[in-house]
């Protein structure tokens, strides 16, 4: 993410990109605000508690943190050049995450909403495939599971 | 060289393996000595690339001892 696109939010270039709390996506949309922004979506991908027909109990996440970042900022600078927007971010987590916890928050704002919404699912896309990032998911009847289907399409 | 595994990886290899570099004159060549050093982890490895100083790289990349190498599985962030 350069300062030029983000020059209204001066601490924007400082904020981690992978993180171990639980992410703060209320503070991501608040500091998404731009004057110009007539449109800002905020998709947040969540624990859900099942996986083909298993129940699950929770999930942990573990990434090559210094490469995943680096990857993350790439990904999200290309769609701020792609559709011009006035800003952009997205944080992941990792450790454990119980069902309806928030793994992985994208934001986005144009000036309209189409452009947002091809943005944020452009960013989620190429993290959820790209970035060096593993999900393990635990079932109730105590087995586990590295990965996990895509239905991006 | 010193490679560094993640994720199912851990469950076949230390997290920091170190290798004799004999022979292995490429990313390809080092995912093939892996799956040697342990069998059971090759279908995980043929699905795996290989990453020097934080990029992804070719099959055909020649490998420095120096380098820093990471075997990253396929992602399953999100």
């Amino acid at each position: 993410m350069t300062p030029s696109a983000l020059s209204h939010l001066p601490a924007a270039v400082d904020l981690k990109l992978i993180v171990n709390e639980p992410i703060d996506a209320c503070g991501l949309l608040q500091w998404a605000h731009h004057p110009k922004a007539g449109g800002i979506v905020l998709f947040s991908g969540e624990v859900r508690n099942h996986h083909a027909q298993k129940k699950v109990t929770h999930l942990e996440y573990e990434a090559f943190v210094p490469m995943a970042e680096q990857m993350i900022r790439e990904i999200t600078q290309a769609a701020i050049e792609k559709w011009n927007l006035h800003s952009a971010i997205c944080v992941h987590r990792i450790g454990k995450l119980d069902i309806c916890e928030s793994a992985v928050v994208v934001v986005t704002a144009h000036s309209h909403r189409k452009e947002s919404y091809e943005a944020n699912q452009y960013i989620i896309d190429r993290v959820k495939h790209e970035a060096p990032i593993w999900k393990r998911e635990f079932y109730e009847d105590g087995t586990s599971f590295w990965g996990g289907d895509c239905h991006c399409g | 060289m010193k490679i560094q595994v993640y994720a199912m990886l851990k469950d076949y290899f230390n997290e920091e393996i170190t290798m004799d570099s004999t022979g292995i004159h490429n990313a390809s060549d080092l995912i093939v000595k892996l799956s040697e050093l342990n069998p059971d982890a090759a279908t995980v490895l043929k699905r795996c690339r290989v990453a020097v100083e934080m990029k992804f790289v070719s099959g055909d990349y020649k490998l420095n001892t120096h380098d820093t190498i990471s075997i990253i599985p396929p992602s399953s962030g999100g």
